[in-house]
């Protein structure tokens, strides 16, 4: 067991790198981080390189041969975190600053983070709000988002993406993914899907732009308003999709 | 083969039909069989339908066809591409 307690400046940054497990980031007070692990493995390692936190297990062992670690972070507000893991999972509440993740099946968690990036192979996502910038490589893993602000790009083989509010701009690349935005407010996105299907939310009173290019799909439009109200935004929706249908569904202004 | 006056004097000159009269392109495809759409839209809509094809000259049925013409392409893979700016 390990139990350390650092002094940060602002800024503070954690870097993470273990096998499988657990890894809990949760933020606490100002100019302090904490460091619990829990772990069998000796050459486990916890040091300080000015404003950064280093966790990592034993470098000397090979990767595949690495024990389990759980790993608990108490972190100031806005701290940068860098996770890299096969299997572990990771949870990570906020207000975070950059969240940056590769992972091969691990789930991830993270509550609230200014941006995001996250390459995953088969471990699915879940955001509360990222507010200022998203990119997430996924093959298999499902993406589910709160709210997302600034710019968000997606790629992803097979795994689904969902989206609460967005209101960047997005571009999101699927093969048989699926992408549903419930309501987007930004002013521009670009989907491309195989079979992949998509639906995006659009508030009442936009004028949509639409550029779309569909093989076999459908362009379902909504029903006119009874009393089409005066366009208050612009946005420009761009699809390419083979298979896929593409779905535009007005909500509430 | 025609018989021509040329500088006064008589001639024969052989005339190739096919590049005499040029053939008209083939419709695309669709366009043999006509359709009929009924389109519910907004009175003011009508209005201006009516004003902008009056405008260029054209019938309301001949603009609205030219639009929608000019809003759905069919690409060269065989894809169909919608442009189109809707008031939601």
């Amino acid at each position: 067991m390990i139990e350390q307690e650092f002094s940060v400046g602002r800024n503070a940054e954690i870097d993470i790198h273990i096998r499988t497990g657990r890894v809990k980031v949760k933020t606490g007070n100002d100019g302090i981080i904490r460091v619990d692990v829990d772990t069998n493995d000796q050459g486990f390692m916890v040091e300080q390189r000015g404003n950064l936190i280093y966790v990592s297990s034993d470098k000397n062992t090979r990767w595949s041969a690495r024990g389990s670690a759980y790993v608990v972070l108490e972190v100031p507000d806005g701290t940068d975190v860098t996770v890299g893991t096969a299997s572990a999972r990771i949870e990570c509440n906020g207000p975070l600053g950059r969240v940056e993740v590769k992972t091969a099946s691990g789930e991830i968690e993270i509550a609230r983070a200014e941006s995001a990036i996250i390459k995953t192979a088969s471990g699915d996502a879940s955001f509360g709000t990222v507010t200022n910038g998203l990119k997430i490589n996924s093959a298999s893993g499902d993406t589910t988002i709160g709210e997302c602000g600034g710019k968000a790009n997606f790629s992803s083989a097979s795994g689904d993406i969902r989206i609460g509010v967005s209101t960047g701009a997005v571009n999101a690349s699927t093969a048989s993914g699926d992408v549903t935005i419930e309501r987007f407010t930004g002013r521009r996105a670009i989907f491309k899907t195989m079979t992949g299907t998509v639906i995006v939310g659009v508030p009442a009173g936009t004028r949509l732009d639409l550029d779309v290019t569909l093989l076999a799909g459908d362009l379902k439009l909504p029903k006119p308003a009874p009393n089409t109200p005066r366009s208050e935004r612009q946005m420009t929706i761009k699809a390419k999709l083979v298979t896929g249908d593409l779905t535009i569904e007005r909500v509430e202004a | 083969m025609d018989l021509r006056l040329v500088d006064g004097d008589p001639e024969l000159i052989v005339v190739d039909d096919d590049a005499e009269v040029p053939s008209s392109p083939p419709p695309p495809d669709g366009d043999f069989d006509e359709a009929r759409i009924t389109i519910r839209f907004p009175g003011y809509l009508k209005d201006l339908v009516a004003d902008a094809a009056s405008t260029s000259g054209d019938s309301v049925n001949t603009f609205v066809i030219d639009t929608l013409k000019s809003q759905t392409q069919i690409t060269k893979s065989g894809a169909t591409r919608h442009r189109a700016t809707i008031e939601l």
